[in-house]
């Protein structure tokens, strides 16, 4: 067997820009929205793969991607070894069962006017799953159960708004369950939660994740949830992979600059030093996708540029085992 | 509490909230938000009021400006912004007086307060009209716009653009820039950079940790975060179910936390340099506010609770170490 459920190559997805009349006729290129470009990566089987990076970065848009939800511009997706582009329209079926994707709100998720009992059996008679209503139905009881929401009679017939923010998110993970994913991608499935009850929901998944052989790739923009709950972290930039390595090893010592600095950035609580300004080792903001600058596309806010940062774009290599780095000038922490 | 004297601030309280009740009548009864609050803040000081969604922290600043979102009515209470009795003053004086001008507000979600058909500069001209009996042409009115923008790091040439022109970043520094406009006694910010990539945040909060520094001016920190909090409040209070559980300055709270909640919250809250392999979390969902729970809030989550927390309600807070205040029967110290 493959030891990787999932491999991207050089992934791109490409968004074009409106393309006006005298653009036309002037014969100037077509501008794209370039929010994945040439991105490559492998998960390994029963791993959490995170995927972490600021608003824009395009780590929303792999996701959509790797379901089909966006089709690639160029580059391929491998699912288990066989590439995705080339599934027709029986195994396409298959394979969407089997990757599902768990959203970032809750709130707007579930339809409303469905009762929690037809939100998680609509996979089920998407997919022709169940020969009868009273299998459905006890397909249904077992995913509530896995998640949790016990006794299951008290949840089954309740309307979304009815639950907590907490529960609606495990009915959400219960609706992915029931289809016996192997691969489950989660877009920030805990960033819309209270504090107290996200720990409780990144628990429940590690331990489904046990039970029922998954694999999770992991999006999300918080580095502290990250380190907790994954085993490998890739650092995107301006829909570029800046950094793989093994999570503790990505906090701990970072070699991308970028990576360093949003290490840097996040808050961390030293009271008795209140009135310090931290250090914040780069300026400025994520530039547009549409103006992707040339060389590194770090360069123009990073602290250590020199000219070939300007003019050559860094290959993501190996700079000791299982680290890769895209950076003419790794740091040495 | 006592930092401000030996910063050498100036002492004088600029907010004193008093036994704060305000609460929703809805259909269903009356919603207690928020239910018996009491703080205080001197000048140059920054509070920090932590909770989770739905716990009163927001609903709080709109009673202390005496503008209770409908159906809300303030039930009781005594709110005195630098030396003035909020709620004994008529809506017209409130209005033009007070607030913008004594207190101001950074609202949540800032980078869609402003008005995206306006130029910033005439955004920022209208608290001079309204509050000022200004016209709005005078030399007098773009000087102090062109200062308030230095003041939060922008060039005052943006004055001139659109909201749209501007990144996110940008956007939060101009909605601060207008808080600060007439110079007043207290600001308010309402999760300030929640919407925020963390690099931004860092930016952010390194600019409030200067102004509060340079302006004397008190500020609330409103937020769900505890390590953003402990990074900028010299005093923490944290909220649970429109009460205030624990209070005490932010090294208290946050280094030696006594309520059960603040010590779940606390071990709940995944820390980016400190690796665990369980994070706590809290079992449960906050209380109904319209028919809260007979003794205190949050007995029916906490592992302390005994017959005493489930039946009688812990009136008075109880001072563990000077400055440090908790409402709670069973936690011995």
């Amino acid at each position: 067997m493959n030891k990787f459920i999932l491999e991207v190559e050089n992934l791109s997805v490409w968004f074009p820009l409106r393309h006006t009349i005298s653009e036309v006729f002037s014969r100037k290129p077509q501008k794209y929205v370039k929010a994945v470009d040439g991105v490559s990566f492998s998960v390994k089987r029963g791993e959490i793969f995170c995927i972490v990076g600021e608003s824009g970065c395009g780590k929303t848009t792999i996701a959509k991607s790797i379901m089909g939800l966006i089709p690639p511009t160029s580059g391929t997706i491998i699912f288990d070894g066989k590439p995705v582009e080339k599934f027709d329209r029986k195994h396409l079926l298959g394979y969407r069962r089997i990757t599902q994707m768990i959203f970032q709100d809750p709130y707007a998720s579930l339809n409303p006017r469905f009762r929690i009992r037809d939100v998680i059996e609509e996979p089920l008679l998407i997919h022709g799953i169940g020969q009868n209503r009273a299998e459905r139905e006890k397909m249904v009881k077992d995913a509530l159960t896995k998640v949790r929401l016990i006794p299951v009679a008290d949840f089954i017939d309740r309307f979304p708004h009815m639950v907590s923010g907490g529960q609606r998110q495990r009915v959400a993970v219960a609706r992915t369950l029931v289809l016996g994913p192997k691969l489950i991608v989660a877009d920030e499935p805990v960033s819309m939660l209270d504090l107290s009850i996200r720990a409780e929901i990144l628990q429940l998944l590690r331990e489904l994740k046990e039970q029922n052989n998954l694999t999770y790739l992991y999006i999300t923009h918080d580095l502290s949830t990250a380190r907790y709950f994954t085993d490998r972290i890739a650092v995107m930039y301006l829909g570029n992979i800046m950094e793989i390595a093994e999570s503790d090893e990505v906090i701990d010592h970072p070699k991308h600059p970028y990576t360093d600095a949003l290490i840097a950035a996040v808050p961390e609580p030293i009271p008795e030093r209140i009135d310090e300004i931290k250090s914040v080792p780069i300026k400025g903001e994520i530039p547009s996708a549409a103006n992707i600058p040339p060389g590194c596309r770090f360069h123009p806010r990073c602290p250590y540029a020199q000219e070939r940062c300007r003019a050559e774009i860094p290959e993501l290599r190996e700079i000791q085992k299982d680290h890769f780095v895209a950076c003419h000038f790794p740091l040495s922490k | 509490m006592k930092k401000a004297e030996e910063r050498g601030a100036s002492p004088k309280v600029a907010l004193s909230v008093e036994n704060l009740k305000l609460y929703f009548y809805t259909s269903r009864g009356a919603v207690r938000a928020v239910d018996g609050v009491s703080f205080e803040i001197c000048c140059g000081q920054s509070l920090g009021i932590v909770g989770e969604s739905g716990s009163g922290k927001s609903t709080v600043a709109f009673g202390i400006m005496n503008m209770p979102p409908a159906p809300g009515k303030i039930v009781s209470g005594k709110v005195t912004l630098d030396g003035v009795d909020i709620f004994k003053l008529p809506e017209e004086k409130l209005r033009k007086d007070i607030r913008w001008k004594k207190v101001s507000m950074v609202f949540q979600g800032a980078m869609n307060a402003l008005n995206p058909v306006y130029t910033v500069k005439f955004q920022m001209t209208e608290p001079f009209i309204y509050h000022m009996g200004m016209k709005g042409n005078e030399p007098e009115v773009v000087e102090r716009i062109s200062k308030a923008l230095e003041s939060v790091g922008l060039k005052p040439e943006i004055m001139d653009r659109y909201p749209h022109e501007l990144s996110g970043g940008m956007k939060q520094r101009v909605v601060i820039a207008m808080a600060l406009l007439l110079n007043p006694a207290l600001v308010i910010c309402d999760e300030p950079t929640t919407a925020l990539d963390v690099v931004v945040q860092a930016q952010i909060m390194n600019l409030l940790k200067e102004l509060k520094r340079k302006t004397g001016i008190a500020f609330i920190f409103i937020t769900h975060d505890l390590s953003i909090e402990a990074e900028i409040a010299d005093d923490l209070c944290v909220m649970y179910a429109g009460k205030i559980v624990e209070k005490g300055s932010g090294m208290q709270v946050y280094k030696n936390p006594m309520h059960p909640y603040t010590q779940k919250l606390l071990a709940a809250t995944p820390l980016l340099h400190k690796p665990v392999d369980r994070l706590e979390f809290i079992p449960g969902a906050p209380p109904d506010l319209i028919n809260p729970p007979k003794g205190c809030r949050f007995a029916p989550r906490c592992q302390y609770a005994d017959e005493r927390c489930k039946t009688e309600e812990p009136e008075h807070m109880i001072e563990v170490e000077p400055g440090h205040f908790i409402a709670c029967h069973s936690v011995r110290w």
